[in-house]
């Protein structure tokens, strides 16, 4: 069944309709969050919170953009809420989940990941968000500006600045060479 | 903005398939032709040294799809939580609908009763005592259909 008609069903009070789209588009808003939040526990809580306000807002939701651009946008204001609200500290490494069995392969991609992380997390939070939604989630700049409810011209800009800084970053870190 | 500047915003936007002043990265990529045939590269923007740079960075930035937290969530408990909240709302909407409507009936009898006296009261009942016994067969009509329905 396409979208469109799930979003259809789902307006009209279809419980399993509304549980297939979550499901659907869960593994793009955990993916989003995470990079977003690089804490297990906030990811959770947001992902979360995300899930319930959309099931709650349904009805307002027209399907002009994909569902999984309209969970993406909420998502991404509940974490500027939360940004607000509190600061946190993370333990990145601790909380990675294994890919692998070999253990030393293991500690390797662990020690890796983080840093991808801390380098995502050295950006501010309306820099990441648009290098995520770009790098890994390929949005066009215009989607970018609806969805971080700014002009195009500072999408485009705040992504020259996140490009640059991950280059030069990850060159000093000795991650990549000159 | 220097033109090295405007040059890699450029390439970043190439990068992303976004639109790009192509005239500027063909201006330099020829500007560097001729730097390499006069020997004085040194001032030249190396495009493509910037584009595998930047290729190379963004490549392992890639390594972050797969980050994974250990996140599980029930999304049928989610609607289910949604329900209950939805129907909270709407007892308290029907709750402050009630209150209202009580407060705006007990006023105009309190409006009408004064203005009338007596009187009202004793329209009021045999109103009452005709209409009440009538208004009783399309309300039972409406809860027999319900009844039917579920």
């Amino acid at each position: 069944m396409d979208e469109l008609n799930l979003i259809e069903k789902a307006k009209q009070g279809n419980k399993s309709a509304l549980n297939l789209l979550l499901t659907e588009n869960y593994n793009i808003l955990k993916g989003y969050i995470i990079k977003m939040t690089g804490d297990p526990t906030l990811s959770q809580d947001i992902l979360q919170e995300t899930m319930l306000k959309a099931v709650l807002n349904i009805k307002k939701f027209s399907p002009k953009a994909k569902f999984s651009t309209w969970l993406i946008t909420i998502a991404t204001n509940l974490y500027r809420d939360s940004l607000r609200k509190n600061k946190r500290l993370t333990e990145l490494d601790e909380n990675i989940v294994s890919t692998s069995d070999n253990p030393e392969v293991d500690t390797i991609s662990k020690l890796e990941y983080t840093e991808i992380l801390q380098v995502i997390h050295g950006l501010s939070y309306e820099k990441r968000a648009v290098f995520i939604l770009k790098h890994f989630y390929a949005y066009s700049y215009e989607e970018i500006g609806k969805i971080l409810n700014c002009p195009i011209g500072t999408v485009r800009s705040r992504l020259h600045y996140s490009v640059k800084y991950i280059i030069l970053e990850l060159e000093r870190r000795g991650i990549t060479h000159e | 903005m220097s033109k090295k500047e405007k040059l890699i915003n450029t390439l970043i936007d190439k990068h992303y398939n976004e639109s790009y002043d192509i005239n500027l990265l063909n201006q330099s990529r020829n500007q560097e032709q001729v730097d390499v045939n006069n020997n004085t590269v040194d001032k030249a923007v190396d495009t493509a040294g910037f584009e595998s740079k930047m290729d190379g960075a963004l490549e392992k930035m890639d390594l972050a799809d797969n980050i994974d937290f250990n996140i599980n969530i029930d999304t049928l408990k989610i609607i289910e939580q949604a329900s209950q909240i939805q129907a909270k709302r709407n007892s308290f909407k029907e709750n402050v609908c009630f209150i209202i409507t009580s407060i705006l009936i007990l006023s105009v009898f309190s409006v009408v009763f004064i203005n009338i006296g007596i009187k009202f009261l004793i329209y009021f009942q045999l109103i009452l005592f005709f209409i009440m016994p009538w208004s009783l067969i399309p309300l039972s009509k409406h809860a027999l259909r319900r009844s039917e329905n579920e």
